[in-house]
């Protein structure tokens, strides 16, 4: 082991965790403000993927504007769940959490017998490598890095500035008292729903190159983003970055040098430290 | 009186006449394919069941595959290649499962709710991914074990041989009724009441000097042994164990099952598994996925719309007919008024 291919690994690695991070992002907010585990959002991951692919590897589209159609599309989607299922299920743990396991498992059934069950490749979105520090990086997972830490600024700033992100956080402390002073809950779930769906979908998106979209994609995502939101804290967004990228790190590490299947289960086994040892994660509340 | 206990005796009446029945359909029903798909049903049943055991403690457990892998390789791999008999393999399959869910509930059952439901969704993939990629494929592995024998078993100069399909579905049915009995008296003794307590508020039933953790890992465990023991025996009846049997399907066919028949009742799996196990054969002859993904919708939808399931929203007929004559404007009432007031 060289160290030019150590840090090769994680440069990869880095950059897949902070794809990782985006998509445990909108389970987070979901969990934090609605109070909802959405089985479904790996379905909403997976969409992304599809769309690019129709749009850029069967339809010739621009890729970056294949990303946006994608986020776009997938925020659509997000509010529609809200709208027609989790609406009906508001505040009832139990119920949300079957309902969405549900909806994850007939939309995932729905695409593979629209979209057909095999694997699609896509062509590379930005060809050529690049020489850091003695490294060989590819340009395609590169430009991951600033793409996702764009989508992460700009989530951060939404709620920091915006009004719509103020309100969001009111009612992520108190959505009673925030309904009081006249915050409509209503369009916040549908809000936090987009902004997840969106997030989702970019994940998906700007994952396809670098690996495949499959109707299935959605479960090993969904599974992903289940070990990064209780590792980083369910609710907690500076977690979910902060996991993400230790299990981008972790499955980098783990997958050159035991494997690929003992990568997924050492990220498993480390959900299984954390939630024994540490259960509400680096930074979630008690 | 005798009124009275004939009718709180009626489902056990009905059950026993039911199974009775059971018993006697390979004597006139000799396709493999009905005795297979009822075998798939009891099977079901059992595993609902077995589910609803847990949710009755408040844990919503998701990693049942695990344990019915463990179990199915185990007593596989003891019968096809070490040559133990069939009660001495599903057995032993029973106990590693059991011990595994010991250690596993010892683990988990420190958190509640989705974190219980995420970590032991976690579990049944990490037993799937273990079987697949790290089980040498000469004792099974990701290809499976083959050729497993019908049972056969011998005590004394008793010889029973299940090689037929109609003996060893009256082999199956008579271990899911024990499996059956035997969780209905869980329920509906002491134990039951404890569990039933803990998911209303474990934090009180702590309190009163129940130990909650101890009763918990009981239930976590037991589930696993009913889960172990009739999904070892099911391997008998295919002849082979393979891990892509025991996917998130699995889990997914459980919960199914349970919601649509309905949790709040001992019933409610045992007609949601027979329902659904049918329907899920009829649509898979419509093409791949269309079984699966009316399972989602249904579970979807019944939860959305009908979340006691089907036996809790039978039970309420005899209140909505209560309600309609009850109702003000209704016309046996009025008469009934009429003539009081004429009087």
């Amino acid at each position: 082991m060289t160290y030019e291919t150590f840090l090769q690994v994680i440069l990869n690695g880095g950059s897949i965790g902070l794809i990782y991070a985006l998509i445990a992002l909108g389970m987070t907010i979901a969990f934090g403000i609605m109070h909802i585990v959405n089985f479904a959002h790996g379905e909403v991951y997976m969409l992304g993927g599809f769309v690019v692919f129709f749009l850029y590897a069967a339809g010739g589209m621009n890729y970056w504007l294949a990303v946006l159609v994608a986020m776009l599309l997938t925020g659509i989607v997000g509010v529609v769940i809200e709208r027609t299922v989790l609406r009906r299920v508001r505040g009832l743990f139990l119920e949300s959490m079957v309902v969405t396991f549900g909806l994850s498992i007939f939309l995932q059934n729905l695409a593979a017998i629209v979209f057909g069950k095999s694997d699609r490749g896509i062509p590379a979105s930005v060809t050529g490598s690049l020489k850091v520090l003695g490294a060989t990086l590819a340009n395609e997972r590169l430009v991951l890095v600033p793409i996702s830490l764009v989508l992460l600024v700009g989530l951060t700033l939404f709620l920091k500035r915006a009004k719509m992100g103020r309100a969001m956080r009111a009612a992520y402390d108190d959505a009673e008292m925030a309904a009081l002073t006249g915050v409509s809950i209503d369009r916040i779930h549908m809000a936090c729903m987009a902004i997840g769906g969106a997030l989702a979908g970019a994940a998906g998106a700007l994952l396809a190159p670098v690996f495949f979209v499959s109707p299935y994609g959605g479960s090993t995502a969904l599974l992903k983003a289940f070990i990064v939101i209780i590792v980083g804290g369910l609710g907690s967004i500076p977690g979910s970055i902060a996991a993400g990228l230790m299990l981008g790190l972790l499955e980098a590490v783990g997958g050159t040098y035991l494997g690929p299947s003992a990568a997924v289960i050492m990220s498993f086994a480390a959900l299984f430290v954390f939630l024994i040892v540490r259960p509400r994660g680096f930074f979630g509340h008690a | 009186m005798l009124r009275k206990n004939i009718v709180s005796q009626a489902p056990w009446i009905f059950a026993v006449i039911l199974v009775a029945w059971l018993f006697t359909v390979p004597s006139y029903i000799t396709s493999g394919y009905y005795l297979g798909v009822a075998m798939v049903i009891f099977v079901s049943i059992v595993l609902a069941a077995s589910f609803r055991l847990t949710v009755s403690a408040g844990l919503f457990s998701m990693g049942q595959n695990a344990f019915a892998i463990l179990a199915a390789f185990t007593a596989g791999y003891l019968s096809r290649y070490a040559g133990l008999s069939f009660f001495l393999a599903i057995l032993v399959g029973s106990v590693l499962a059991v011990l595994l869910a010991l250690v596993i509930g010892w683990l988990v059952l420190r958190v509640k709710g989705v974190y219980f439901a995420i970590v032991t969704m976690a579990l049944g993939e990490i037993a799937l991914m273990s079987f697949v990629s790290y089980w040498p494929t000469d004792l099974g592995g990701s290809v499976g074990i083959l050729g497993v024998a019908s049972p056969r078993v011998t005590i004394g100069s008793l010889d029973l041989n299940f090689a037929t399909r109609g003996s060893f579905y009256s082999l199956l049915l008579g271990i899911s009724v024990l499996c059956m009995l035997a969780l209905w008296w869980i329920e509906h003794s002491r134990i039951g009441l404890i569990l039933k307590a803990i998911r209303e508020e474990d934090n009180l039933a702590q309190a009163v000097g129940v130990k909650v953790f101890r009763y918990k890992l009981f239930a976590f465990s037991a589930q696993a042994f009913f889960t172990a023991l009739v999904a070892s025996t099911f391997i008998y009846s295919t002849h082979m164990v393979s891990p892509y049997d025991y996917t998130g399907n699995y889990i997914l066919n459980l919960i199914v099952y349970t919601v649509v028949g309905g949790v709040g009742s001992f019933a409610g799996p045992v007609v949601g598994a027979s329902l659904m196990t049918i329907l899920a054969e009829v649509l898979r002859r419509a093409g791949a996925f269309y079984d699966v993904l009316a399972m989602g919708a249904i579970l979807m939808l019944v939860m959305l719309f009908m979340p006691e399931g089907l036996v809790g929203a039978a039970k309420r007929i005899p209140s909505w007919t209560a309600k309609l004559t009850s109702r003000p404007g209704f016309v046996w009432k009025r008469l009934l008024e009429v003539r009081k007031r004429s009087a």
